[in-house]
């Protein structure tokens, strides 16, 4: 019976050892380039530029600040899907290059999920406490979401 | 006699309320009704067929409502209907929707390329109209 265990465990680690083989690619690109969200707004609130890449960043931009554990098999691959699937939603990085309906379409819609609480996600909430926003917080994004919106339209 | 005329007929009576009941349950819900949006008559009829289902207040998932409600559309600020308008003629062209999931089981609301075309240029004839304002 003890040697049953035994062997439960060396194929567990084994295991563990054989799958920290598949690495991914990491999500490391420079940062603040040209078409940053945040470069291409230099007149947001610090403070709300601050939350926003607290918040958003990790997966809607060419640059993630990875936590220790985003190295080891099978969580790197977990939050690899969950970068592909933001950048594939929304990449901060690249909106300078949206055509102006779509910026439109982007700042309502950035208000709207967070709104919703659908965005930052739940799971990623329970590891990073930092990037919850509050009621202040979303009042302040949308109420300047709009306002660039409508700014954007006026003057294309 | 009459026992037996009345036994008889209670199935029946049973056959035609239940009849009744699935008719007035399964009859396809009035999805336009509360819906009264000045909008071409081409582009609602491609909506009402092909949209409804899923974007109309009642029907389709919390998910699909949030993307787009039609029922809601008088509530939308300004920017949001911008963007939405863009949002709907990009998954139209791109024929993200209606979804490949639901044409699998409902294949006649596909949109045709000419449907696509009409709703992709309204959509941006009206996205212009209202940036205008």
């Amino acid at each position: 019976m003890k040697n049953i265990g035994r062997i439960i465990l060396y194929i567990f680690l084994g295991s563990f050892i054989f799958i920290q083989f598949f690495r991914v690619e990491k999500n490391l690109g420079e940062e603040m380039q040209a078409d940053d969200f945040f470069v291409q707004n230099p007149s947001m609130p610090e403070a709300l530029m601050t939350q926003m890449k607290t918040s958003c960043y990790d997966c809607h931009s060419n640059t993630t600040q990875y936590p220790w554990y985003a190295s080891i098999a099978p969580f790197s691959w977990v939050i690899d899907q969950h970068i592909r699937n933001g950048k594939d939603e929304l990449n901060l990085s690249e909106y300078g290059s949206l055509e102006s309906k779509k910026k439109i379409s982007v700042l309502s819609k950035i208000c709207e999920v967070i709104s919703d609480s659908a965005m930052p996600p739940s799971n990623y909430l329970m590891l990073h406490g930092d990037a919850a926003l509050d009621a202040d917080d979303i009042t302040a994004i949308c109420d300047w979401a709009d306002g660039m919106a409508l700014f954007i339209m006026r003057n294309r | 006699m009459q026992k037996i005329i009345f036994f008889s007929l209670l199935p029946l009576l049973a056959i035609v309320i239940f009849v009744a009941a699935q008719n007035t349950t399964s009859a396809p819900a009035q999805l336009s009704q509360d819906i009264e949006l000045d909008w071409p008559e081409d582009v609602m009829t491609i909506f009402e067929s092909s949209c409804y289902g899923c974007h109309t207040e009642g029907n389709g998932s919390d998910k699909s409502r949030a993307a787009l409600n039609f029922s809601k559309w008088e509530d939308y600020k300004l920017t949001k209907k911008v963007g939405k308008l863009n949002d709907l003629s990009e998954m139209v062209k791109e024929k993200k929707m209606p979804p490949a999931k639901y044409l699998e089981k409902l294949p006649e609301k596909a949109l045709s390329d000419e449907q696509i075309a009409v709703i992709t240029k309204w959509a941006n004839d009206v996205a212009e109209k209202l940036m205008g304002e």
